[in-house]
């Protein structure tokens, strides 16, 4: 190969603008991650994922038709979450998060997707809430107690 | 507009600048899509490991020792969500045919104007690229991220020895010569082989 050099970096030039103008990122996707910065709340503290039943060791097949139950943690306050996923037959707005506060406490919960869609719904005195129709991809949820001497608190993107 | 470094704009990304947040999607949004990409994901997939990254990068904004080392915390958070969610779907990367008839080439289209010999060039060259191994399309997409990426970041992605991705790339790249060149008088355009 006497002339690779000059040659192959013409030729790998050119496949890089190919493949830029061939499978770019999709823009939809990018929009979306450019809206994600405020995510976190100057005031909110972030809930940390402390148990997901997906990464439990349960085997992929069954874990599909069984809800996903998260536990997230900050300083005052847990989340356990549960997502369910409709059945795949049904429209794909069909799923729902379910969740319980503990220590309970009557709170606005704000269920959002990476579309950057907000679903708010409230958690009544015993700190349950239930999210329908949300989007399919990541989700993340924000608590803000009534009381407000409570901190509120976000949790970690659910993927 | 003068630019700036990428620690100055995760600086000011943490400080709610979304400006600078903008500039740093744009910067890195083609190297974590080549990522998920050369784990052979499909579009859904991608889409999901897309998201998650930078998802990630958002909950850990703050929190980076490196920011002047971005690059390669997305690539390195990329390649974690690819693996996991290979895992989690519980199945095989599809194997070396699946992608080998694919053409993403639409022989009908009609460029405008004066692109069009340009525009020619640009599709023997992807279709030439489709009709590589998958293994060399990801090698060399890898080698052509930008911002470029260290031998040693591609050879852990594609599991294969450090000292092979240079040997191999001069393979891949001699083969989609040879692809392009064999077709010069075919039309490739027209469909897979």
């Amino acid at each position: 190969m006497a002339d690779e050099t000059g040659a192959d970096d013409a030729l790998l030039a050119e496949l890089r603008t190919v493949i830029d103008m061939d499978d770019p990122p999709p823009p939809a996707l990018v929009e979306a991650i450019k809206n994600s910065l405020d995510w976190l709340d100057a005031d909110h503290q972030i809930a940390e994922l402390v148990s997901d039943s997906h990464l439990a060791g349960a085997a992929a097949l069954r874990a599909a038709h069984e809800p996903r139950v998260l536990t997230f943690t900050a300083d005052e306050s847990t989340l356990v979450v549960e997502v369910v996923e409709p059945p795949a037959a049904a429209p794909p707005d069909g799923r729902r998060v379910i969740g319980q506060i503990v220590p309970p406490a009557p709170a606005g919960v704000d269920v959002r997707t990476a579309d950057g869609v907000t679903t708010h719904v409230r958690a009544d005195e015993h700190g349950r809430f239930r999210a329908t129709g949300v989007s399919p991809g990541p989700v993340t949820i924000s608590v803000r107690y009534d009381d407000a001497s409570r901190p509120p608190f976000v949790t970690t993107w659910i993927s | 507009m003068a630019d700036r470094s990428i620690s100055e704009l995760v600086r000011a990304a943490c400080a709610g600048d979304e400006q600078a947040w903008h500039e740093i999607v744009d910067r890195h949004a083609r190297l974590v899509w080549s990522i998920a990409r050369s784990h052979r994901l499909d579009d859904a997939d991608a889409g999901d490991v897309f998201q998650s990254t930078w998802l990630r990068l958002v909950e850990n904004l703050h929190r980076l020792e490196q920011p002047d080392q971005l690059a390669s915390w997305l690539v390195t958070t990329a390649r974690r969500e690819c693996l996991r969610l290979i895992k989690r779907r519980d199945r095989e990367i599809p194997g070396a045919d699946a992608t080998q008839g694919e053409d993403r080439i639409d022989p009908t289209a009609t460029p405008p104007d004066a692109a069009v010999v340009r525009q020619e060039e640009h599709a023997q060259v992807a279709a030439a690229y489709h009709r590589l191994p998958p293994r060399c399309q990801s090698l060399l997409r890898l080698c052509l991220a930008d911002p470029p990426l260290p031998y040693a970041q591609i050879a852990e992605i594609l599991e294969i020895p450090l000292g092979s991705i240079g040997p191999q790339r001069q393979r891949c790249l001699a083969r989609l010569r040879q692809l392009l060149s064999s077709d010069d008088h075919t039309d490739i355009r027209a469909g897979d082989v």
